[in-house]
């Protein structure tokens, strides 16, 4: 499964949160935290959910299938703000 | 908590104004600053358009927060960076307007900084956008913006003036300022800037010594100068702007110096007679944004100025008058061909325009005789 940024509009505020607001729906900022955030930074340097899954599971030394299921909640949020793309 | 006093606060704002940056002073904060001195802080770093820097900072760990003070950083550099995030939307108008017409322009200044040179997007705060068209274009430039409900603040001295002899046209679309640029700089050195070389490059694709003329936002690309030619406007903007620069004005200048060599730089301004306004620039960025990089401050440091470029630069700083003061300079610039009709549209502007100004063709020619 690919994850593809979509265009954004985006910025990176002190602590670590990004707001971002769609190309296309310039009315709809979405604020970035937590496992949302190191979704998008992830998807900087790769469009794979598998390794996407193992890089974060690594660097916060936590259960895979616990981030998985994180990361899914994440896409899926992500998705339907108009921020990224899954393509299957 | 640290109650620094304003010596302190001010060697501070400058710590905050190079951090990042080659040679930079470390910030000395050990522990956080009392309640007061922080909402000192906080004001001085807005003033200098250092917010983003500051955030950088404090995420860097080398400025030490409470937990209030850090909430209330955040909220303050989220209202900056959502008007920049607004801004640039604003850009992706300029282009849907423009573009269609068949109209080249160039993003300076702000966005061309958050997405060229700054350390990250999220340190360079701007207030508005600026772009750079052909002198050729900016009558139609206006006309296609003014089309899409954009306001000019002021109508034109009298038709031809813009093109001829105006370093921008100032316009409002919604809640924001919009500068229509065809020169980098108001007066003598804006009118010396030969446009040709100015455009040389804009939008070229870069090479291994420096980055392409170009930047994206939002997956849209824009056009925009040369980093040297940057480096360039920065200097002008700084010696020839406002009477003290931002910071962060001054900041560019530095990271722009890290890129740029003195003799790139020369060989865009020497043409131009502006030599001396980056020296007067980069002496300025030394003494307030202390970081040293690269070999422009060498030379800075080594050149001299002659009378007259000392008595120009010093005309656009003249705290009586600015603009007679640059005007009269203006005025013995120019070829003797083009002085009738710079001389005219000041002396006999558009009935338009002093309808603006709110005043009569009499009250116009006592005030200029006053000021001239």
């Amino acid at each position: 499964m690919a994850l593809r940024r979509l265009p954004v509009f985006e910025r990176w505020l002190v602590g670590g949160v990004a707001i971002v607001t769609p190309a296309d729906r310039p009315d709809a900022a979405t604020r970035l935290e937590g496992t949302a955030a190191a979704l998008w930074i992830e998807l900087a340097e790769t469009d794979d959910l598998d390794e996407i899954v193992a890089r974060l599971a690594a660097t916060y030394q936590a259960d895979p299938e616990t981030v998985r299921a994180d990361v899914g909640v994440a896409v899926h949020d992500l998705e339907d703000r108009g921020i990224l793309r899954v393509d299957s | 908590m640290s109650t620094a006093d304003p010596a302190a606060l001010s060697r501070h704002l400058a710590a905050v104004a190079a951090f990042g940056l080659a040679g930079a002073p470390p910030i000395e904060l050990t522990e956080p600053l009392s309640n007061d001195a922080w909402v000192r802080l906080l004001a001085s770093v807005t003033r200098e358009r250092l917010v983003g820097v500051l955030a950088s900072a404090i995420d860097a760990q080398a400025v030490p927060v409470t937990g209030e003070q850090l909430a209330r950083m955040a909220d303050l550099h989220e209202e900056v960076m959502l008007a920049c995030i607004a801004l640039e939307q604003y850009l992706h108008r300029i282009a849907d307007v423009l573009e269609p017409a068949a109209i080249d322009f160039a993003v300076v200044k702000g966005p061309a900084a958050a997405h060229g040179w700054a350390l990250d997007a999220s340190e360079r705060q701007f207030g508005d956008i600026d772009i750079l068209v052909r002198s050729a274009d900016i009558d139609r430039t206006v006309a296609a913006l003014e089309a899409a409900e954009a306001t000019r603040f002021t109508p034109e001295l009298r038709p031809g003036f813009d093109r001829r002899f105006a370093k921008s046209v100032t316009m409002a679309w919604g809640p924001f300022e919009i500068d229509v640029h065809r020169t980098l700089a108001p007066g003598r050195f804006g009118l010396d800037i030969d446009e040709a070389s100015l455009w040389a490059g804009v939008g070229a694709s870069g090479d291994e010594t420096h980055a392409p003329a170009t930047f994206t936002v939002a997956g849209r690309p824009f056009a925009t100068l040369t980093r040297p030619m940057h480096f360039v406007h920065a200097c002008y903007h700084a010696a020839l702007g406002d009477r003290r620069p931002s910071l962060a004005s001054l900041r560019d200048i530095q990271l722009l110096a890290a890129e740029v060599t003195i003799d790139e730089a020369l060989a865009i301004a020497e043409p131009w007679g502006g030599a001396a306004v980056l020296a007067h620039a980069l002496a300025e960025a030394a003494e307030r944004v202390p970081s040293e990089v690269g070999d422009a401050h060498r030379w800075a440091r080594g050149y001299a100025a002659s009378e007259r470029d000392l008595d120009d630069i010093a005309s656009y700083h003249d705290v009586d008058d600015r603009f007679a003061s640059t005007a009269r300079h203006s005025l013995a610039s120019l070829p003797l061909g083009q002085r009738p009709a710079f001389a005219l549209a000041l002396a006999l502007p558009s009935a338009e325009n002093l309808e603006a100004r709110g005043l009569t063709r009499g009250a116009h020619l006592r005030q200029l005789l006053r000021r001239t």
